[in-house]
């Protein structure tokens, strides 16, 4: 009895979307639509500049001017803390020890991050072959330039390999594109 | 002598690659109206409806040369209208709701008396949880495949099968709510 009365109902329904459907072919694109397209095609692509990022972000809500605001501020603020109160090695011998210890958790460091951040760019490469959210593209514009800074780090750390605040840059550098990707990847 | 005209999507596709503006035009013809529909039933109000539509093709133009498969033409068109409107509904987030009011007063092009169902049909989808709504519009309303809802959406055929089953007993269930039945039709 039940399922009979199923069957019915979905039959009924689907007699009811079938009339929705033919009334939707009434439904027609305006004439003047194509003229747009027309008109959108014939202008010029623009690359986007560096300059057009930072008009990006005034488009943005007040709400997340606001908080992209305030985490630059914070970000700058902590690493400026950081920097200053960096303990400095008085013996040039301890120093020097200390350095080459160090350096050796840098490259153990360094090829950690390296190996979580290829996994999760594949990851994100395939999610974003062609981002069309302005917030998306920005952060991935944000992933390049975290990249460039990477890169003379990395050049840097070639003539000073002891340099504190470059591995430092380097290591907050790594830190941000990582949280960056993972941000974009928990997007739906 | 003319040259004879293409025909399937594929000859069409390999003819746009090629810089041909008549092909395209053939296949803007071809697919707008079905597409322009597709916008609105995924919650769009017309006039947005439009802009999504003009700026899907005009994506379609240029990338159309990305596209590895002609054969694959609809469900990557489809997966650009549904991905350009989905950034409009997230650019108006905030005035969803206004929107969906709006969608209901404003898209009767026609004689109100003539577009009733699909009307209702709008507002009931409306009602719909996004994923849902995307699944139902692709399936019911303009017939794709399960496997192309699939490959449009991004997700397994499985879960297009649960969805698109789960979204359509809530619909009758919203529409039954709307004081619609369909056992007396």
């Amino acid at each position: 009895m039940k399922w009979g009365f199923g069957l019915k109902i979905n039959k009924s329904f689907n007699q009811w979307l079938n009339r929705a459907k033919d009334e939707s072919e009434a439904l027609k694109t305006p004439d003047y639509l194509w003229q747009n397209i027309v008109r959108d095609l014939e202008k010029p692509r623009q690359k986007k500049s560096r300059w057009s990022l930072i008009g990006g972000y005034f488009s943005f809500r007040p709400k997340w001017k606001f908080a992209l605001g305030g985490l630059v501020l914070v970000l700058a603020t902590g690493l400026m803390i950081r920097t200053l109160k960096t303990p400095r090695l008085i013996d040039e011998n301890q120093a020097e020890y200390l350095a080459s210890e160090i350096n050796e958790e840098v490259y153990t460091a360094q090829h950690t991050y390296e190996k979580a951040i290829s996994k999760l760019e594949k990851r994100l490469q395939r999610k974003y072959e062609d981002p069309d959210n302005e917030w998306i593209r920005l952060s991935l514009e944000r992933i390049d330039m975290i990249d460039e800074l990477i890169r003379e780090c990395k050049t840097s750390l070639e003539d000073n390999p002891y340099n504190p605040v470059i591995q430092r840059t380097l290591f907050t550098a790594y830190g941000e594109k990582l949280e960056t990707i993972q941000q974009l990847l928990a997007i739906d | 002598m003319t040259r004879p005209q293409p025909n399937t999507d594929h000859q069409l596709v390999t003819a746009i690659q090629q810089g041909d503006r008549d092909s395209f035009r053939e296949l803007y013809d071809r697919y707008k109206d079905r597409l322009f529909k597709t916008s609105l039933a995924l919650g769009l109000n017309r006039q947005d409806a439009e802009d999504v539509l003009q700026e899907s093709f005009v994506k379609i133009f240029q990338k159309i040369n990305t596209l590895r498969n002609p054969d694959r033409l609809t469900s990557w068109m489809y997966r650009i209208v549904v991905n350009t409107a989905k950034s409009k509904m997230k650019w108006h987030q905030n005035k969803w709701d206004e929107l969906n009011e709006n969608n209901s007063r404003s898209d009767r092009t026609t004689d109100p008396a003539n577009v009733n169902h699909w009307d209702e049909l709008l507002r009931a989808l409306h009602r719909l949880p996004t994923g849902f709504r995307n699944v139902f519009v692709l399936h019911a309303i303009q017939d794709l495949s399960q496997e192309t809802v699939a490959d449009i959406m991004g997700i397994s055929v499985g879960t297009v099968k649960s969805q698109y089953h789960r979204s359509r007993k809530k619909l009758q269930t919203i529409l039954h709510e709307m004081g619609i039945r369909f056992e007396n039709q």
